[in-house]
């Protein structure tokens, strides 16, 4: 066993359930997500003694979005929907399950970039700082995303955090 | 309304996901191999780089040009064609060692992406036990050499029983990084067609099918792919079946 191999196993064990559930989020197909983890840990594992020391996790991150969101950097038209699905009927709304399912459909009916602000943002609470530069936007191209993109899944939130000084 | 709160929630606990445990042994042997082969790209362009200082560059005009009009080396293996799967050729592997590493016959899909092949081949962590530690990989390469193979997507059932009669690791299609996958997988027994449905037309779709074998024919398998076009949504396939030669049904459970 290589030196480090046991820290990278104990990064591995620690994250890929994390990580299978933003690719989940991102690619929405359990199956896709399974193989977009394992390709990003391969990636990590080639290049641990380089990222051991630094913040591997965000390494991860980085990889992982790049693996799924990569063809749409590619000249591609986007087919997000403008119009989200109803909410669940009033006595389905109490349902946490019920309402996280509804909340995922939404999320996945964003665009792929929507979607990729979304879950960088609020999943792996990066910066938007970090998001730009993640996914090689303008800062201004990601802020509209997301405002776009919560519009969309109904957040309240927005108000509130842009008042608190949270950049959104 | 939602709060946002809410949002993180579902989306740290998506219903109707659970995370599938990963085969960090094979990883481990992805991420290795990854790394020796960056590691030799780099040594390659320091050396080239070393070269073009002492030679000069007019005299290294050649490097860089297309491979094909000036070609250094052939492949010291050449891969059987899909086409050609009858007569596999073997290649330099773990099959005739202890090493773990590239196992057996190396199958050509006759698809490329990015002027590289899209192949598959076998692995193994563990030559002694293959029935628990053989892994297929889809690949892609441009000379065919081992160090240039380009693992894509490593494909494995977990534990044992990976050699016993029927389908393991079959992967559906994907969109991966921009490139078309096909769905794939091996399959162990004496299949004379496999086939599966295609989810969207309903169509019943034959798969391409090529001998797998290590330790001089002592094991085998068919490794199978579905026919993909790249820069096409991969079709969702569906009632994967073998077949005999008298169409009777196989076994279908690995």
């Amino acid at each position: 066993m290589a030196r480090g191999d046991d820290d990278f196993i104990a990064f591995a064990q620690a994250s890929s359930s994390r990580l299978q559930r933003a690719a989940y989020l991102l690619t929405g197909d359990a199956h896709q997500a399974e193989e977009a983890a394992q390709a990003t840990l391969v990636r990590v594992y080639a290049a641990w003694g380089r990222v051991r020391r630094k913040d591997p996790y965000v390494y991860a991150r980085t990889v992982l979005t790049n693996l799924v969101t990569d063809q749409w950097r590619r000249p591609m038209r986007e087919y997000a929907t403008e119009t989200m699905p109803e909410r669940q009927t009033p006595q389905d709304v109490g349902d946490v399950v019920s309402k996280r399912r509804w909340l995922i459909g939404v999320l996945q009916g964003l665009s792929p970039r929507e979607r990729a602000v979304v879950v960088l943002r609020h999943f792996f609470d990066a910066s938007e700082a970090e998001v730009a530069r993640e996914l090689d936007l303008p800062a201004g191209t990601v802020k509209s995303l997301n405002s776009r993109a919560l519009a969309k899944l109904r957040i309240t939130a927005l108000r509130t955090e842009t008042e608190a000084g949270v950049g959104l | 309304m939602t709060h946002l709160d809410e949002l993180k929630d579902a989306m740290h606990s998506p219903p109707d996901f659970l995370p599938a445990p990963l085969d960090l042994q094979q990883v481990m042997t992805s991420g290795g191999r990854l790394r020796r082969r960056r590691r030799f790209a780099v040594a390659g362009a320091s050396a080239l780089t070393v070269a073009a200082l002492l030679i000069g560059g007019s005299q290294l005009a050649g490097v860089g040009g297309r491979a094909d009009s000036n070609p250094v080396a052939a492949p010291s293996a050449p891969l059987p064609s899909a086409g050609d799967s009858s007569k596999p050729e073997p290649v330099p592997s773990a099959g005739n060692s202890s090493a773990p590493g590239i196992i057996g016959t190396i199958v050509e899909t006759g698809r490329q992406a990015e002027d590289r092949r899209w192949i598959l081949y076998m692995e193994t962590s563990d030559p002694h036990h293959l029935d628990r530690s053989l892994t297929l990989i889809l690949g892609r390469t441009t000379t065919g050499f081992i160090d240039d193979f380009d693992p894509e997507i490593t494909a494995s059932d977990p534990g044992d029983g990976r050699l016993a009669p029927g389908f393991h690791a079959v992967r559906g299609g994907l969109q991966l990084a921009g490139r078309s996958t096909p769905t794939f997988g091996y399959y162990v027994g004496d299949a004379a067609r496999i086939t599966a449905r295609d989810s969207a037309t309903g169509r019943t779709v034959e798969a391409e099918r090529a001998p797998w074998s290590s330790y001089g024919g002592e094991t085998e398998a068919q490794i199978f792919w579905f026919d993909f076009t790249e820069g096409q949504t991969p079709a969702r396939f569906t009632d994967i079946s073998a077949y005999d030669a008298a169409g009777t049904r196989l076994h279908v459970h690995g």
